[in-house]
């Protein structure tokens, strides 16, 4: 057995046996396991096979920086790839696999490629699979088959994900001694704390000291306490900071259901929340990761991070071997040595690459330590079996060592080389971590507003050393934030483990692996500098070092410390590659959040949605608006079969109803501004291109609003109500760019006009009875309007009671047809719909949708700005010269450039009708023009086309080169399928040129 | 002509509001008030008279003067403020607003239609809310304050009145969608 | 993402309630300038690697656009201020 018998301060519940499956087959272990420790306490060796080479591998970490461990969780809706096993808590009838490993851990396809694996070196795939390019899409099938990573889960997420806004005056990252302490300080001063950490309980690397230290476990217990009692203070565990933005953004992803068995998961709540929170002060108490010795097949299952072994067995109570040989270049690797003595009665060989380290106490304890003394090889078919030693020198620049000296055996391998502080977090905003030979690791700059680091980030191994450190750092960001507690600290002294220069013992035939993930070896950053890279940057995209799902926490240090030495640079001068969030792989669900499927963009509704609904109407969404499309009729069939009309159909239906009798469409998603004030006029005449003088009240008119480039950017009818007041009207999908428009230019350039604007877009609902019994149908629901055509002519509009509501009525156009749109408050525009529904009856008024006013307003040759301009057509290339009035005091926006060399070009792109030859051809929309057959030059293209019912012929707006003077000739349409089809240039009003039917039925 | 009966429907109407109806949160519609916005610089020649007449005090920036049974003057920007007042005295309101500001560079606006006003309580109304606005109400909405900010990608007015309550507008075509967003975020509470 | 202090309202608000307005302070020549001019008014940008000065509105906030100098390498916000004192000073 790997489980050693209780042990005091152990976090395993002894009482709760969960059951778990791995690879198919039942374990046994304990709550408060990881899967990690319990794989390791059920003696399981191999965890997975490796990206490249396919090697097998074993449990090298306890926490986070794990690289081999990775395992898929679950199936169905509950897969999780790629989760690394030493973070996953056990949970009761939890399912994992090795997340690589093809097809079996115990042989592996990879692997049985041995005899080519000195062909794969960096680089190999950049040098193999370049050629023939056409072949890649074959080899990246192949390769991604191989990649030791988990398979793309096949079904949806079955979980759902949140996010939450936090705002705090301290965020302290990391629970453990230093975290702790620096929150309880500034917590102390009333300031809101924020402490996130990353395990499911409080601690971090100090709860590895309670078996040794009674001290150490009080203080704890103490401060948590404290802490969850203050009302000022939030813990969020099994929660990772991955990024730290400018002005303190941090990003939190807290697991809140992963450690629940699927069996008890609450649907209710997220299985994960996303926190950004934005923090006055951050304290980054980080903490560090050890990193390990290098050393030939360093990879071998049973080879391990001291600081892990301790761990397991200290906290989990896992004894990972009974014949240990610990490796290290620091004095930390002596505490797992004593505990391997006290708590499991193992007697380790302790291996230090220094000399000089007083371990008399150890030896006289029997154990066998050997000063100047490292590993070369291991050596093992299944798990590490032997390990050949050998003496160091140090001349004070490099390492040398001698040839092996002896074999010893072992059953498992803990090597220390020192300590990474874990300075992502820092460095995510541009700062560079800045490297301490004293302490032979990079350590966090700290150089942008408002944060702090502490403990053993900064160098510090002792815990009340962190303790001090934390405080301390408290101390200071209170200060910034005119806050205090007593008594104040100083900052403690560095209290050196002694590590010892890095060390490689390269030049042997077998491999020795820097990063373990990606299956890069100290030999392929050797070739790298062989073949001239240089940059740290470039060696590791060469070599694909710190590529993995880890980043490279433990590898990247000890990848760049080798560079160093081959470059004959020091560590600093070589520098590390850049940290980029994310800190740890976040869930694409915990990114997205709540704002998936309904909930992705909103959805805006006219307040006559419900009755579109109730009629069966399609929708399409114009700008966030779900607009009716179409309102497809029920088709009765034989046999009480029944089905609904289709776009053709319906759009063919709604038409010829509006032209020959009368239709209804909601107009409510206008975009409509109130403009008022004394300049109103000049106001208007400046951001349209015609005048706006003498307009009266009670009179509407058409506008054409361009650029300062002389562009069309938006169109609609503007109302005068007063000499000071206006209410214009945008494109519905401009609403909002167009009021920030004609803000930007009240506020920056035109101060003194005085005019305020205010969007009434929600306020009114619109509902446009259209066609020529248009007149019947309003006179029966309104009395106190005139609607004879020459008392309410066009483009007039009149204020009046519309079935019992106070009411704009505009008589306004955009089908040639004689048509009212009836504005009233939006809580009425249902009711008014329904009314003019009813009205409507006895003329069979027919509901239309946005693509029939589309076909509508093409055949009277309206444009639909956003689909027939491009932002590239002037109003005359609209044909719109009529709207332009070069003669208004003040020019308007765009009229310096309507006088542009290249805006005057007479063969500029201008907007035409097309008629298809063939008059039952519908040319698609986007269609390219060229001027014959045989043509390769485009010279234009549709922008709207369809079917026309009541001409009962294809029509098409397009723009073409000169188009305007090229009336009745025949170009060509070339389609994408290949067709060419012959089309003629026409003028784009295609129906009632002569407007007969504005006024509708006399 | 026929004898009409204008019927009135918020955007909320159809909504089933006992699904938010619970201890933990709970929002309501409010139906009977209505929203004005004025535009007018209390320095310009002849407003404070005018303000004066109409019983407005000019509130500060993020905050509100008057209240809610006669009219509720909130800070919007510069020069703009939002009048909540009885939908039964709305058009009066106006009409006397219009009447004192004559000849004043003023704006009244009846923007009445344009919002769905909420009631928001319950225990857990700020652990929920942070899920979808971008502003700290908790700690930053004292009574008295309002604010303009994003919610569940909608622009919306929050402001503050009672102690255990917050008052939310949000504009009427974006109601149903910030609706099933709240729905969605206090789903843990219910 | 900034947080940015809007002038009018006198508080930091995240940036997702702002829009990029453009460069600020860009002179619209005379109406009787060259074609050239006119193009560089147009297109032509400053497109400063260090300090710029921008336009923002408070599109989700007060609605009011103001001056935004900051760094854009370091990402530091240098000042922030409103037309009206700019105005005020000259
Ligand atoms: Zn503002």
């Amino acid at each position: 057995m790997k489980r050693l018998a209780p042990q005091a301060h152990e976090r395993i519940d002894r009482s709760k046996t969960y059951q778990f499956t791995w690879q198919g087959e039942s374990y046994y272990a304990y709550a408060g396991d990881t899967l990690a420790s319990a794989l390791l306490a059920n003696g399981i060796d191999v965890v997975g096979r490796s990206f490249k080479y396919g090697r097998k591998r074993g449990i090298l970490a306890a926490g986070v920086e794990e690289p081999n461990a990775l395992v898929t969780l679950e199936s169905g809706g509950y897969e999780v790839p790629n989760a690394r096993a030493t973070e996953i808590e056990l949970y009761d009838q939890l399912n994992a696999k090795a997340a690589s490993g093809i097809p079996s851990l115990r042989f592996d396809l990879r692997a049985a490629l041995k005899p080519f694996h000195k062909f794969m070196v960096a680089g190999f795939y950049y040098k193999t699979f370049k050629w023939p390019q056409k072949l890649w899409p074959h080899y990246e099938h192949y390769l991604r088959q191989l990649a030791g990573f988990s398979e793309v889960p096949q079904q949806a997420d079955a979980e759902h994900y949140d996010h939450q806004y936090q705002f705090v005056d301290v965020a302290v990252v990391g629970g453990g001694a230093a975290g702790l302490s620096a929150a309880l300080t500034a917590a102390q001063s009333g300031a809101s704390v924020l402490v996130i950490d990353e395990r499911a309980e409080l601690g971090g690397e100090l709860s590895s000291e309670f078996a040794s230290s009674a001290e150490a476990q009080q203080w704890f217990s103490s401060t948590k306490q404290a802490l969850e009692q203050m009302p000022n203070v939030r813990i969020l565990k099994r929660s990772t900071a991955f990024a730290l933005h400018d002005f303190n953004l941090l990003l939190v992803i807290e697991r809140r259901q992963d450690h629940v068995s699927l069996k008890q998961r609450n649907e209710k709540q997220s299985r994960q929340r996303q926190h950004r929170v934005r923090a006055k002060q951050v304290i980054l108490a980080t903490g560090s990761h050890e990193r390990p010795l290098l050393f030939a097949n360093n990879d071998l299952p049973g080879v391990l991070m001291a600081s892990a072994m301790r761990r397991y067995l200290n906290e989990f109570a896992v004894l990972c071997g009974d014949k240990p040989v610990l490796a290290g270049n620091n004095d930390s690797i002596y505490a797992l040595a004593e505990d391997l003595v006290k708590r499991a009665g193992v007697k380790p060989v302790v291996l230090d690459m220094r000399v000089g380290y007083d371990a008399s106490r150890l030896i006289a304890a029997g154990i066998d330590v050997r000063q100047g003394y490292t590993i070369l090889k291991a050596s093992g078919s299944n798990r590490v079996e032997q390990v050949s030693i050998a003496k160091v020198y140090y001349d004070g620049k490099l390492w040398s060592a001698s040839a092996a000296t002896e074999t010893l055996d072992c059953d498992v391998v803990a090597t220390s080389g020192g300590f990474n502080p874990l300075v992502h977090l820092d460095c995510h905003t541009g700062s560079k971590p800045l490297f301490s030979n004293a302490l032979q690791a990079f350590l966090p700059a700290c150089d942008k507003p408002a944060r702090i680091s502490a403990g053993s980030v900064n160098g510090h191994s002792d815990w009340q050393a962190c303790v001090q450190d934390g405080a301390y750092a408290a101390h200071q960001i209170l200060g910034r934030l005119e806050k205090s507690v007593a008594p104040t600290t100083v900052k403690p002294e560095l209290k050196l483990l002694n590590v010892a220069p890095f060390f490689c013992p390269t030049h042997q035939r077998n491999k020795i692996f820097i990063d373990m993930q990606n299956d890069v070896k100290a030999s392929d950053i050797e070739l790298a500098i062989r073949e001239n890279y240089r940059s740290i940057e470039h060696i590791k995209r060469y070599t694909a070092m710190g590529f993995g799902t880890d980043q490279g926490k433990i590898g990247n240090v000890l990848g760049i410390a080798l560079a160093a030495q081959l470059l004959n640079r020091s560590i600093p001068e070589v520098g590390t590659t850049t940290f980029r969030p994310m800190y740890t792989p976040v869930t694409m669900g915990a990114l997205a959040g709540e704002e998936v499927g309904l909930l992705f963009d909103p959805q805006r509704f006219t307040p006559i949605h419900a009755s579109h609904v109730a009629r069966g109407a399609e929708f399409e969404v114009v700008g966030q608006w779900m607009r009716p499309w179409y309102f497809p009729k029920a088709i009765e069939h034989l046999y009480d079969a029944q089905s609904a009309e289709d776009l053709h159909t319906a759009v063919q239906r709604e038409c010829l109803a509006v032209r020959n009798s009368v239709g209804v469409m909601d107009a409510s998603t206008l975009g409509k501004i109130d403009i008022q004030g004394p300049d109103v006029r000049e106001f208007l005449a400046r951001v349209y291109t015609n005048a706006w003088a003498k307009l009266a009240p009670g009179k509407c008119r058409y506008g054409v609003m361009c650029d300062e480039n002389g562009m069309i950017i938006d169109d609609g009818v503007t109302a005068c109500l007063s000499d000071t007041h206006f209410v214009m009207t945008t494109t519905t999908g401009g609403a909002a760019r167009i009021y920030n428009h004609l803000e930007t230019w009240l506020q920056t350039e035109w101060p003194a006009l005085k005019v305020y604007l205010t969007s009434v877009t929600d306020h009114w609902s619109t509902t446009a009875i259209v066609g020529p019994k248009a007149r019947r149908v309003i006179e029966k629901l309104c009395s106190d309007i005139d609607f004879n055509a020459k008392a309410f002519p066009f483009m007039d509009w009149r204020e009046g009671t519309v079935a019992g509501v106070p009411a704009r009525v505009m008589r306004i156009s955009f089908s040639g047809e004689l048509s009212y749109e009836i504005n009233v408050p939006a809580n009425y525009g249902r009711y008014i719909w329904e009314q003019v529904m009813e009205a409507g009856k006895e003329f069979d008024i027919t509901p239309y949708g946005t693509e029939t006013m589309h076909v509508l307003r093409a055949e009277k040759g309206y444009i639909i700005v956003g689909q027939d301009t491009d932002g590239s057509l002037s109003p005359y290339d609209a044909n719109m010269g009529w709207a332009v009035s070069l003669t208004k005091p003040y020019p308007f926006l765009g009229q310096r450039a309507l006088t542009r060399s290249d805006t005057v070009r007479t063969d500029r792109k201008q907007l035409v009708g097309l008629l298809p030859h063939d008059a039952q051809k519908v040319l698609p929309e986007g269609t390219q023009l060229v001027n014959a057959i045989e043509d390769k030059a485009m010279i234009g293209h549709v922008t709207s086309s369809y079917l026309s019912p009541i001409l009962g012929r294809s029509i098409a707006m397009a723009v073409v080169k000169a188009g305007l003077s090229r009336m009745g000739n025949t170009i060509y349409a070339k389609t994408v399928g290949g067709e060419t089809i012959p089309v003629t240039i026409a003028d784009s009003v295609f129906y009632d040129t002569a407007k007969e039917k504005l006024d509708g039925e006399v | 002509m026929a004898k009409f009966e204008p019927q009135f429907a918020t955007a909320l109407e159809q909504q089933d509001f006992n699904r938010l109806n619970s201890a933990a949160f709970k929002v309501q519609e409010l139906r009977d008030y209505g929203y004005v916005v004025l535009r007018v610089d209390a320095n310009t020649e002849g407003a404070a008279h005018a303000l004066a007449k109409l019983d407005i005090s000019v509130p500060e920036p993020l905050t509100m003067t008057g209240s809610l049974d006669s009219h509720l003057v909130k800070w919007i920007g510069p020069s703009e403020y939002g009048i909540t007042l009885p939908l039964a005295q709305k058009d009066a309101f106006i009409k006397a607003a219009k009447e004192a500001l004559q000849g004043v560079f003023a704006a009244v606006v009846d923007n009445s239609g344009g919002y769905s006003f909420l009631h928001i309580s319950g225990t857990q109304r700020y652990e929920v809310l942070s899920k979808l606005a971008l502003y700290d109400l908790r700690g930053q909405l004292p009574l008295g304050k309002v604010v303009s900010t994003i919610a569940a990608k909608s622009g919306v007015i929050v402001y503050r009145v009672e102690e255990e309550s917050l008052r939310l507008m949000v504009r009427w075509s974006f109601a149903q969608h910030f609706w099933n967003a709240l729905v969605k975020a206090s789903e843990e509470y219910r | 993402m900034f947080l940015i202090r809007c002038p009018y309202c006198g508080e930091a608000r995240e940036e997702q309630e702002f829009s990029y307005a453009g460069e600020a302070f860009i002179q619209r020549p005379p109406l009787t300038c060259s074609d050239e001019e006119w193009g560089d008014y147009l297109f032509k940008r400053k497109n400063i690697k260090g300090v710029t000065t921008e336009q923002w509105l408070h599109s989700a906030g007060c609605r009011r656009i103001f001056v935004m100098e900051r760094n854009n390498v370091t990402y530091e916000i240098l000042s922030i201020y409103t037309f009206e004192s700019k105005r005020g000073a000259a």
